[in-house]
């Protein structure tokens, strides 16, 4: 009943956001939700499979470039570059993971930094097609997505889509499979799972997801850029997802929040943002161990 | 009946009064962080002294002007940052940008809120050639500086040409420019090696020898910043300067890239500076100087007086204009042809068609001197602004 109590008041909140926030506010909030999807995402391969991705900007960044290269050159309205940014973030995540999700730990990780630097390295020089570091600007998604109110609830919208399916995923036999690989890959193999078919298969749809993040990127920017495919997005959700506690189902999300609240406020006060900005982040890692969601004590599936 | 007539023309009174010292307010974007920090840093200044002048003259239209300085990082996070200028600050005007890629990605969202945007340094031509109706740039840019280049290049006897510069757009652009520009004016050049060292390198030494190799007569660079320094260290050894008879750069007259060479400079090089702290010998000139190294110790770099030229055009833009609404600002900048301003390095006009200012480009070969630490430009050369007025797309 308490749990009920505060979903509901979450919910109101989310809800009533755009109505209470003055414009700025608004669209760091935007950011926020954007930030939270990415990191729910990539959250799925990382606290589900133990894996760490370090290519997650890959997806990301092609999401986002499939949208705007969509609008900018074939006209397609905004909401019908949705399915295309997903499904080629999907595509891509598919043949990277192939390719990853065979090796383990740091290998892994390796692997798919090596990928989307690839990736962005293709999408930086490629200038007859992506534009090159020029990126592709100037786009408008339409009279209703300009505007901010609608922007907000799409990405909530998307944002708690992404959120529900992580928390199903995680109760159903997929996720105790997937943890089950996880804690121990032999003992999970003599009993009939097969390793990387469920990896695999988790891998894309958190690719995928990311995709999602870039497309919602694009209309609040509208521009993409190659920064987007870039090795410090990966780290960005990174920070974020271990920022708010990879353990906790809203740990992404929390850190999400922190992370852009924080970088806003403090890039909106000092210069020397990057140098206050990763103090805070030290000292929370430092004495958070298990993110802000540690905070509360709440631990996923309790 | 008649004393509440006067009560009312007094608070009238005092109202529009308060109203007139309301100040005009500037969101500035520059690179204040990161590796290039030291270029923001300088326009930062070059706004300061600006508007410290502009504000004890009156400020404009009665109004002082009140500066709020943000740095803008990567695209994504410049957009965030003009977003909260916008709709936090309420500024009215956006300002300033170093990097080519930040200018693209704000320019349209300055133009969607229908802030003026005025860029003072990224110098990506396609900024311009986007046609937006509220981004004005009141410095130079790349292509001006290549075309510039070229002219004087076609000049010279020189046939076999090379290029280095770092691969990105900036880079290719500029080299694609001159190279086209120098066929036209001279068709019997020919290019006997082009390099693309990555943007940031630390190691040229592979195509210093790669250059050396295809010996060439003349080398154009579009290297800057560190970029220019470091390729600047390691040729001298290697004796390059001393086996090419020409060198030109359109960007090697940067206080930021001369200092750090220091004495080490090689004698010769031809470079622009867009703008030069010795030229013109105006008393003007003069007294901005002195007044900008009174100030912070320093001699304004090219940035530098390119920000505290950009701020005053504004400013006499706002004055014609006679109210900071964005269209009569931009009506201003476009009336009669034009704005023309007079700045210290001469005269600067506004092309109505596409927002970019064209003026004399300020060139000269380095050299060393006992009176300063870092080379200086001796002889100068300027390119009159009519050799650099390209065609553009857009139309008024």
């Amino acid at each position: 009943m308490k749990a009920r109590g505060w979903l509901y008041l979450i919910a109101a909140t989310l809800l009533a956001a755009p109505w209470v926030l003055p414009g700025y506010a608004l669209e760091v909030a935007i950011q926020v939700l954007i930030l939270a999807l990415f990191a729910t995402a990539f959250n799925l391969v990382f606290a589900e499979t133990g894996l760490l991705s370090f290519g997650h900007a890959a997806f990301f960044g092609v999401g986002a470039y499939t949208s705007a290269l969509l609008m900018q050159r074939a006209s397609w309205p905004y909401l019908l570059t949705l399915p295309a940014a997903v499904g080629t973030a999907a595509a891509l995540a598919l043949l990277i993971g192939f390719f990853s999700v065979r090796t383990s730990r740091i290998y892994f990780t390796m692997l798919t930094l090596a990928f989307a630097q690839l990736v962005w390295a293709v999408v930086h020089k490629w200038y007859a097609f992506t534009g090159g570091d020029n990126g592709v600007t100037g786009l408008q998604p339409g009279q209703l997505w300009s505007d901010p109110h609608a922007l907000y609830y799409l990405a909530l919208l998307l944002t708690v889509v992404t959120f529900l399916l992580a928390v199903r995923l995680h109760l159903a036999p997929f996720g105790y499979a997937l943890r089950a690989i996880r804690d121990n890959q032999a003992r999970a193999e003599a009993v009939g799972l097969s390793p990387f078919g469920y990896l695999l298969a988790a891998f894309t749809l958190s690719g995928a997801l990311a995709g999602a993040a870039g497309f919602l990127q694009v209309a609040w920017q509208r521009s993409a850029f190659p920064d987007f495919l870039y090795w410090t997005k990966s780290a960005e959700v990174i920070i974020a997802t271990i920022l708010g506690g990879a353990q906790s189902i809203l740990g992404p999300s929390l850190g999400s929040l922190v992370f852009v609240e924080l970088g806003a406020f403090v890039q909106s006060h000092t210069e020397y943002w990057p140098l206050v900005l990763g103090l805070v982040l030290l000292g929370l890692v430092l004495f958070l161990p298990r993110g802000l969601a540690g905070l509360g004590g709440a631990r996923a599936g309790d | 009946m008649k004393r509440w007539t006067i009560v009312l023309a007094l608070a009238t009174l005092v109202g529009s009064y308060a109203l007139a010292a309301e100040p005009i307010k500037i969101g500035a974007l520059y690179m204040l962080s990161g590796n290039f920090a030291n270029y923001g840093s300088a326009s930062k200044e070059g706004v300061q002294l600006a508007v410290e002048e502009i504000n004890a003259n009156g400020g404009v239209l009665g109004r002082p002007i009140e500066v709020t300085f943000a740095d803008h990082g990567s695209p994504d996070q410049a957009v965030r940052e003009a977003k909260r200028l916008i709709l936090e600050n309420k500024v009215n005007f956006l300002f300033g940008i170093d990097s080519s890629s930040v200018s693209l990605a704000v320019a349209p969202v300055a133009n969607e809120y229908k802030v003026p945007l005025i860029v003072t340094h990224a110098a990506t031509p396609r900024l311009t050639e986007m046609c937006l109706p509220y981004v004005f740039r009141t410095s130079n840019n790349a292509r001006m500086d290549s075309w510039a280049a070229a002219a004087f290049a076609a000049k010279q006897p020189y046939k076999r040409w090379a290029n280095i510069g770092p691969d990105y757009e900036f880079g290719r652009v500029s080299w694609e420019d001159f190279i086209t520009r120098l066929k036209e004016l001279k068709p019997d050049v020919e290019v006997v090696s082009e390099q693309w060292p990555k943007f940031g390198s630390s190691d040229y030494s592979s195509y210093i020898t790669a250059l050396m190799r295809a010996k060439p007569e003349a080398v154009f660079s579009s290297l800057w910043g560190g970029d220019f320094v470091s390729f600047g260290k390691q040729a001298i050894p290697f004796g390059f300067f001393k086996t090419i008879r020409f060198y030109v750069n359109p960007t090697g007259g940067a206080l930021q890239a001369l200092e750090p060479l220091g004495k080490n400079t090689p004698e010769g090089m031809l470079v622009s500076a867009r703008y030069w702290f010795l030229y013109p010998e105006t008393e003007a000139n003069k007294a901005f100087v002195k007044k900008f190294h009174d100030k912070f110790g320093d001699y304004p770099s090219y940035n530098a007086g390119e920000a505290y030229e950009g701020m005053k055009m504004l400013a006499a833009a706002i004055e014609k204009a006679g109210s900071i609404d964005p269209d009569a600002v931009k009506a201003a900048f476009e009336a009669g042809g034009g704005l023309k301003y007079q700045a210290l390095e001469g005269l600067k006009w506004m092309r109505p068609a596409d927002h970019q200012v064209f003026e004399d480009l300020v060139w000269g070969y380095t050299k060393n001197t006992d009176k300063y630490p870092f080379a200086i430009l001796e002889p100068i050369v300027v390119v009159p602004a009519k050799d650099t007025i390209y065609p553009t797309k857009c139309s008024k």
